[in-house]
């Protein structure tokens, strides 16, 4: 079988600039849908071969030499079929294509395919753009399209037209293929394995996918909601609790002792969480871990829900809340009350899981009045336990339909094209989190400065509350230790501090 | 108020680089708006910050100051030495009318 190169790109590729750029360093890891990917090439006999490109600069120096025909052969040196590259967020893009360029120049003849979620956004402009490198991108989840695709690049004669949701060009004209395969049963995707896909360890976040498809609720500023018409995937489907189980003791095996579930399986309703919180206890998953972490929107998890998956293992928790207004929160369309905000971060609390908090500046129809309710959201938060995670302007992410109408919800958009969003790829890192230049829109109320203000103020409180915010999550600490002994007292201590460090450079 | 390094009649003004902030518990920040580097200021400061419109002397100023806070020793030396910071670190700026 041919060889498959799977490469996570950097976010800028000359190597002398990655190391100063923004956000650069938290964005070595690869995404997982791609090892999800890859493990799926394996099962069906392709010879797959991961590159994280961070890695290589971390490794082999920042050299140019990096990027060569040895380091992205296939097996014995051969050519391989075909690039895919990770474009899953936009601080990837100019990366990704400065890759792609250069990829071209070694490899003319191998085709050079995107995926990802900011690939599938922008595919029809990244193809008008930039066709002279990329040859396609798929748009949504890749396993079916891209065993498609192998199969035809292997024949040679077939044509494109039917590979499900590839964007490409033919004769200078891009076609874009309707998305018609959606693997049906999720679980048919192995779990993946960091030694059988022969990766560095350190460059994987141990995060496990629980679901596919769109997120229940409707918020406007999120991709979420609008995944069947942009991604094709309907409805919500969720991984059996046995694959979950297994790929938790992949990971398990391999030495991991942190675990994470970041997808919106937690819209997938009580009786499937209620079934995998069991399922995950059965198999006495806590006594295994360190670290488990999982988000949620607030009031999706009710108090059964909590107390079992603190039984299951779940230490801590990511609740987005956004903002303290309630009348912000209608506008964006998410389905949350202030008091769901506040019962479920008690609720955390008394069931033994940290509960974090994030928070976003910059809403549509947000006034001075909406955000001094904020600032008084995030001070009774702390007093409940919660312990202040992110702060970030609303960053308006493409296809959104805060995006897609701009002016019904009062804003004006500053980032439009894949070019514009290639700034938070090669953007400075400021420690205070000062980026006038990523601020993607101006609101009726706020202008770029406006928010940064107000961002910068959330972290001031935050700042200045750091003492409280320690002593509440001592006062918890004993609960949290009930359910988790390792969740010792300067385990917590060390977790909250480390949350209180970051606030300043948060941003989205 | 006793003015040591400087002569009541300078009119001074917030560089264009740098803004004032307060936010709702009464906590007053100097912040640069290039680089978001900031400082925590007193309230007097504030006060003072946000009197500088580019045309009132620093006389004026601080006969206003003077209706709202005691005029002290502590209150001298805090504005005194931030007058000087401020014009060596580049916040504010004179005026030449």
């Amino acid at each position: 079988m041919s060889d498959v190169i799977l490469i996570h790109p950097p976010t800028i590729l000359d190597p002398s600039l990655f190391k100063r750029k923004f956000l650069s360093a938290p964005l070595v890891h690869y995404g997982y849908g791609m090892l999800y990917l890859g493990s799926f090439l394996v099962k069906n006999g392709y010879k797959v071969k991961f590159i994280n490109v961070p890695e290589l600069y971390q490794w082999w120096g920042y050299g140019k030499e990096v990027i060569s025909r040895f380091t992205f052969s296939g097996s014995h040196g051969r050519t391989p079929i075909l690039f895919g590259i990770e474009l899953n967020w936009m601080h990837q893009s100019l990366g990704a294509i400065e890759l792609a360029k250069r990829l071209k120049e070694i490899f003319p003849e191998v085709f050079i395919v995107f995926g990802g979620v900011h690939a599938s956004l922008f595919a029809k402009e990244i193809l008008s753009e930039y066709s002279d490198c990329v040859d396609g991108v798929i748009r949504g989840e890749a396993e079916l399209p891209i065993l498609d695709l192998l199969k035809k690049l292997e024949s040679s004669k077939s044509s494109l037209e039917d590979v499900s949701g590839l964007v490409w060009t033919k004769n200078g004209k891009i076609i874009e293929n309707p998305i018609t395969k959606i693997p049906e049963n999720i679980d048919e995707i192995p779990p993946y394995s960091t030694k059988e896909l022969g990766l560095n360890k350190l460059f994987v976040i141990p995060a496990v996918n629980i679901a596919r498809g769109p997120c229940s609720m409707r918020c406007i500023y999120c991709i979420g909601p609008l995944i069947p018409r942009i991604f094709g995937r309907q409805k919500m489907v969720c991984h059996s609790v046995d694959w979950i189980i297994e790929q938790i003791s992949i990971l398990i095996e391999e030495g991991y002792r942190r675990l994470f579930f970041q997808d919106y399986f937690w819209s997938s309703g009580k009786r499937n969480l209620m079934e995998i919180a069991k399922g995950l206890q059965k198999e006495r998953i806590n006594e295994k871990l360190d670290y488990f972490n999982m988000t949620s929107a607030p009031g999706f998890l009710d108090e059964e829900l909590l107390e079992n998956f603190s039984r299951a293992g779940v230490d801590n928790i990511d609740w987005g809340v956004e903002s303290g207004s309630q009348r912000v929160l209608d506008i964006v369309k998410r389905d949350v009350t202030i008091s769901q905000i506040k019962d479920s971060i008690k609720t955390s609390v008394r069931k033994g899981i940290i509960p974090n908090t994030f928070w976003m500046v910059g809403l549509p129809g947000e006034t001075l009045e909406d955000v001094r309710k904020t600032f008084y959201l995030l001070k009774e938060t702390i007093e409940l336990g919660g312990v202040p995670r992110w702060v970030t302007p609303l960053i308006v992410v493409p296809k959104t339909r805060l995006y897609e109408e701009p002016e019904r919800y009062g804003i004006r958009l500053l980032f439009k094209s894949f070019r514009d969003y290639m700034a938070f790829s090669n953007t400075e890192h400021n420690p205070n989190a000062w980026y006038p230049n990523l601020i993607t829109h101006e609101t009726k109320n706020f202008g770029v400065y406006d928010i940064l203000k107000i961002a910068f103020m959330l972290r001031m409180l935050i700042k200045r509350s750091s003492n409280l915010i320690l002593e509440k999550a001592k006062e918890n600490s004993k609960i949290y230790a009930e359910y988790h002994p390792h969740l010792s007292l300067s385990e917590v201590e060390t977790r909250v501090k480390s949350s209180i460090s970051v606030i300043q450079g948060s941003f989205w | 108020m006793k003015l040591k390094f400087f002569r009541e009649s300078i009119v001074l003004k917030l560089s264009e680089d740098w803004d004032i902030l307060e936010d709702f518990n009464g906590n007053s920040y100097l912040l640069n708006l290039k680089s978001g580097e900031a400082y925590e200021i007193s309230p007097v400061i504030f006060r003072f910050l946000s009197l500088l419109d580019g045309k009132k002397t620093l006389k004026e100023i601080i006969d206003v100051l003077a209706q709202t806070f005691l005029n002290n020793e502590t209150f001298d030396k805090s504005l005194n030495f931030f007058l000087k910071e401020g014009l060596k670190k580049g916040f504010l700026k004179k005026c030449f009318i």
